[in-house]
């Protein structure tokens, strides 16, 4: 039987039980309430509390409905008031206390009779336990189930706490501990509730190592209630002896020692035992299971590798069966092919035929066709000279001109005219002998005379003559044109013999085949000989004439043609004759012979030397001509080129002609131009007055006025161009030294005004620089006048000093603006003289630096050095010390805020060399120009006073002294003034 | 009442040293600068009730110094009298159209710039 059962039957022992005691006393049966009499007795409140709970585990099971799951909760919720009300009465002495509201009256005579039946201190605790077990067991938690099964275990040792006191007599347990006692049934019903809730859920928590099937759970089912009831036993034996008073405790305790160990070896051994029995079994099971899977696994191989024979075999058969198939169809294929094969064999064998059919009738319409359309006439006669066919010609040709209509049956010599008919039999009989012949016959037609050829033949069958052709063709036009070409013949002849030119035909072999009257009249005496027909033509020509005679023999070969001149007939005036020779073709084109024509050409000849004679006298004249002449053809290769022209190129006239003028002598940038003027020219243009320019041989460049115009032949065709040229050169150098003359001029004259503008520029700038520079002094001396005037009586006098002093220094400030102004002017109009001394070279320098560095508010320390080999010098001190001054304040005053200047001075052989150095704003590079320029300040020097003077006065000065001057300067870095001044050996050098 | 201040811009000291002691006996307060820019610094700590000032100067001249003070909504109102050496009639055009109040041409009387002054303020 399944736990849960077990369970559920334990609930309904706890359960009657409960009932049996709460009928107990109601029905005071003194054995329900306490079995064993002198022992507590069960309190109706513990038997209702036990009925309770075991209604509530009745009730709960995990597959109960949520309601009834409720009233369980309820059940052993009341349980819980109950037992919690009976707990706060144990430790807080209530005075109502719960276990005495049922059968208060029974409880009171118990109590008062000394039967305790109070619910006691460990029977409120289990119920507590066995409360919380009941809501914590069905959990799905492992830990809320173990402590469910905990507490029933606790529950359970509670009960065999009781019950053992029971069992061994307990002498505590006889009331002397309060709330101790517990009725005997009391705690087998405890130890059944523990029994019950340990079963509840027997395969969770703790349980499941009790019940599951492993080795360890099937001992431990056997080993835990023996553990549980032989120390019982012993224990018990024991207490007998005991009592008895046969053992003594320490025996007894040794004996309990002794037992117990028994039982431990004892269970021990069974444990082992099993568990090896267990395990040998399971050892053998798994080789048992292992040796069928081996063989199953073969089984499986076997059967697999039949399984694929088995395949193949269907494979084959599959295959074999579509071979079968594949070859039944092939046959039926075949077959059809054959069926139809068979069909077009027939179809071609019936076409053929069909189209032998049609070529036979269309053979015979073909030739019917010619037969009637043909412009022969065709009669077919019968050997008895009857008409048996005839064609529409023949039809046509009879009916117009005989008026008889051709029928067959009819004898052929009524259609034959009567004048013609002894003819016609005569031909038929010898056509019926096998003869074929033919006549023309001249046949007068209404429409006019017609001439047709009649042509008889037989025709053969089986060997004789069974019919007759008579086949008729018009040549009436055939005839007039051969008396056409009679009738030209006859008049080329006539030509021929009429022309002034002579003509003798030759055959490929050069015999004479054909002479006109003219060659028989003219060359009458050639060689001395009379021309005959037959006979080679060289025998008429002269041997010096032989080898030209042939060699136009060969080129007219050739198809070529040489004209040949010569004075064939030498009488007193030599006749001249020019000779050609022609090739004369077959209608083949391949040679027949040669024609070979005289013509008399005396006269021409003359007025050709004449002509010649003109040329010459031309040529002679344009060569000899003092102007420059030249000609081109009409291509512009130089064909002419006189004496003159080869004077003024340089080059000669083999040099020059031929030669393509435009490329050759003319420079490429007029070469458009002048082809341009050629072409005007050679489209009939006189072109006159062009000036070109030509290089000439020696490379000098002459300027040619040209005149071209176009030259003509004798048919007056323009077959080039002639040019005069003159040489103008020479005019065209005056003209251009004319124009450089008055540019030269334009230039000065130039120059002069911007002098005289710089001049004007000068003054303006002098102007506004002085009314600005003069402007502030005078402003200061304004004020401190003004102050001293009007403030005369509150001020002290050395005030009034001040101010005086001030006055003073103002106008010594324009007092030397004054001097600046004054020495530029001077040495502008060059009115400064050279005033040469000797100076100590130190000394001079070191009181120069020392005025500058005391006139400038000693703002800048001038550091001074000297490196010269000489002691004294001989220059103006005056002019240098101009230089000097203006250098170094120049220096200070455009190096605002800078501790120091530099001034070094060196000497060389035969100068002083003078450097100015500061490290201040320095000069533009696009003020260098005009950095000497008079009232030119820098663009860069703002605010910075100045007049513009300073840098021009040393120019000029430095210029008079025969130096030079030299900057050297970087923007916002510093510049540099170098100065070198020829010095004079004495004082006695200066040359002025 | 308290004395009017006049900040005198130039940079040739004498002038600038004549100009601050006439005004000094009439009774002004005044402070002297030598450019532009050192007036700028001035007027950081010092409102001048009129700024009498030169137009070439180095470091920063008389027409930016005017721009400045006139793109200054503090410094704007302050009337600005220019005593310059430049003679033609742009500069003066220039310098009232960047907002001076008045052009004196140097050299000039101090007559000539007081009137122009106590036009302006009062002592």
């Amino acid at each position: 039987m399944k736990l849960e059962k077990w369970s559920r039957l334990i609930v309904v022992v706890i359960g009657v039980i409960s009932v049996l005691v709460l009928a107990g006393w109601e029905l005071d049966a003194e054995w329900l309430k306490r079995p064993v009499t002198g022992t507590a007795g069960m309190n109706p409140l513990t038997a209702l509390c036990f009925a309770l709970t075991s209604l509530a585990l009745w009730l709960r099971t995990p597959e109960r409905s949520p309601r009834v799951r409720r009233t369980a909760a309820i059940a052993i919720g009341i349980v819980g008031i109950l037992c919690a009300y009976r707990l706060a009465g144990i430790f807080m002495d209530l005075h109502a206390e719960i276990d005495e509201v049922l059968y208060r009256k029974k409880l009171a005579l118990d109590m008062a009779a000394q039967r305790f039946s109070r619910m006691s201190l460990n029977a409120t605790i289990n119920f507590m336990l066995a409360g919380s077990a009941f809501f914590l067991v069905y959990s799905r938690r492992y830990h809320r189930i173990v402590i469910a099964q905990l507490s029933a275990a606790v529950i359970a040792l509670l009960a065999l706490f009781a019950l053992l006191g029971y069992l061994y007599r307990v002498p505590e347990f006889d009331h002397s501990i309060p709330y101790l006692p517990m009725a005997v049934h009391t705690a087998g019903c405890f130890l059944l509730l523990a029994c019950a809730l340990l079963f509840a859920n027997p395969r969770r928590g703790l349980m499941r190592q009790l019940t599951s099937r492993y080795a360890g759970s099937l001992i431990a089912k056997v080993l835990i209630p023996l553990l549980v009831l032989l120390p019982i036993a012993i224990g018990y034996i024991r207490l007998r002896w005991h009592w008895h008073g046969t053992v003594s405790v320490e025996l007894g305790v040794a004996l309990i020692v002794i037992s117990f160990m028994l039982i431990f070896i004892l269970l021990i051994l069974y444990n082992t035992n099993s568990l090896n029995r267990r395990d040998a079994r399971q050892k053998a099971d798994a080789w048992r299971l292992q040796f069928y899977n081996e063989q199953l696994q073969a089984a499986n191989f076997e059967s697999a590798a039949t399984n694929e024979e088995l395949s193949a075999t269907m494979e084959e058969l599959a295959t074999t069966n579509e071979e079968l198939v594949t070859s039944n169809e092939n046959l039926s294929i075949l077959n059809d092919k054959l069926e139809r094969a068979k069909e077009t064999i027939r179809q071609q064998a019936e076409e053929i035929i069909r189209q032998k059919d049609d070529q036979l009738s269309e053979y015979r319409k073909n030739l019917d066709i010619i037969f009637t359309n043909t412009q022969e006439g065709i009669l077919l006669l019968n050997a008895a000279g009857e008409v048996v066919l005839f064609n529409k010609t023949f039809d046509t040709f009879i009916r117009d001109n005989a008026g008889i209509i051709p029928k067959a049956g009819m004898p052929f010599l009524e259609v034959v005219m009567r004048a013609r008919r002894e003819v016609a039999h005569a031909l038929f009989a010898n056509a019926v002998a096998g003869e074929t012949s033919q006549v023309e016959a001249h046949i007068d037609a209404p429409s006019g005379p017609l001439v047709h050829l009649l042509r008889y033949e037989p025709v053969w069958q089986f060997g004789r003559v069974t019919h007759v052709i008579i086949i008729s063709s018009d040549i009436t036009d055939k005839k007039a044109q051969e008396s056409r070409i009679q009738q030209s013949e006859a008049n080329l002849k006539a030509i021929f013999d009429n022309t002034p030119d002579a003509f003798v035909l030759l055959d490929q072999h050069l015999r004479v085949i054909a002479f006109n009257e003219a060659y028989s009249r003219n060359a009458l005496n050639l060689n001395g000989k009379r021309i005959e027909i037959g006979e080679d033509i060289r025998a008429y020509v002269r041997n010096e004439r032989i080898s030209i005679f042939e060699k136009m023999i060969a080129e007219a070969r050739r198809g070529e043609t040489i004209q040949y001149e010569a004075p064939l007939r030498e009488d007193a005036n030599p006749v001249w004759f020019r000779i050609v020779i022609t090739r004369v073709n077959n209608t083949d084109g391949g040679l027949r012979g040669y024609c070979l024509s005289a013509r008399e050409i005396t006269q021409q000849k003359e007025y050709e030397n004449n002509l010649t004679t003109i040329a010459k006298e031309l040529s002679g004249l344009i060569d000899n001509s003092n102007v420059p002449i030249f000609g081109l053809d009409r291509d512009g290769y130089v064909n002419e080129w006189n004496q003159v022209t080869s004077q003024v190129t340089q080059y000669s006239k083999q040099e020059a002609m031929g030669h393509p003028w435009v490329t050759d002598f003319i420079e490429p940038p007029y070469r458009e131009s002048v082809r341009e003027v050629l072409k005007r020219v050679i489209a009939g243009d006189a072109i006159n007055n062009f000036e070109l320019p030509i290089q000439t041989r020696t490379g000098e460049r002459i300027m040619l006025l040209l005149a071209a115009s176009p030259r003509y032949d004798a048919e007056n065709r323009i077959k080039g161009v002639i040019m005069v040229a003159q040489n103008i050169t020479e005019l065209i150098d005056y003209r251009k030294g004319l124009e450089r003359m008055v540019q030269e001029r334009t230039r000065e004259l130039n120059e002069a005004l911007q002098k005289e503008k710089e001049l004007v520029d000068l003054k303006s700038k002098f102007v506004s620089m002085a009314s600005h520079e003069f402007r502030t002094p005078l402003s200061t001396i304004s004020l401190a006048t003004g102050f001293i005037r009007r403030y005369k009586e509150r001020i002290s006098g050395e005030e009034i000093d001040r101010k005086l002093d001030n006055i003073v220094r103002q106008i010594e400030h324009m007092n030397y603006l004054l001097e600046d102004v004054l020495t530029v002017g001077k040495t502008e109009a060059g009115k400064v003289n050279v005033n040469v001394q000797v100076v100590e070279v130190t000394p001079y320098f070191e009181v120069l630096a020392r005025e500058v560095y005391l006139s400038s508010d000693k703002t800048h320390r001038i550091r001074l050095t000297i490196h010269c080999d000489r002691t004294v010098m001989a220059t103006d001190p005056r002019m240098l010390r101009i230089i000097v001054v203006n250098l170094l304040t120049n220096a200070i005053k455009f190096s605002p805020g800078q501790p120091s200047v530099d001034l070094r001075v060196t000497d060389t052989n035969r100068t002083l060399r003078v450097e100015v150095s500061d490290t201040g704003i320095g000069i533009p590079d696009a003020d260098r120009e005009n950095l000497f320029n008079s009232f030119h300040r820098g663009s860069n020097t703002g605010a910075i006073q100045g007049t513009g003077l300073g840098l021009s006065i040393v120019r000029k000065t430095v210029d008079l002294l025969g130096g030079s001057i030299h900057v050297e300067s970087a923007v916002n870095q510093g510049t540099t003034f170098i100065i070198a001044i020829p010095l004079h050996e004495s004082k006695d050098d200066i040359g002025h | 009442m308290k004395a009017k201040t006049i900040l005198v811009i130039d940079d040739t000291p004498d002038l600038q040293t004549s100009i601050i002691q006439f005004l000094n006996m009439e009774g002004y307060e005044t402070v002297g600068a030598a450019n532009g820019q050192e007036a700028l610094d001035t007027l950081a700590h010092t409102i001048p009730d009129l700024v009498i000032t030169d137009l070439l100067m180095p470091v920063m001249d008389g027409y930016t110094f005017i721009e400045r003070i006139k793109a200054d909504a503090q410094l704007r109102d302050i009337p600005v009298v220019v005593f310059s050496a430049k003679p033609d009639e742009e500069s003066q055009d220039r310098a009232l159209a960047l907002g001076a109040v008045r052009f004196i041409r140097k050299p000039a009387s101090i007559d000539q710039i007081l009137d122009t002054v106590n036009e302006i303020i009062q002592p």
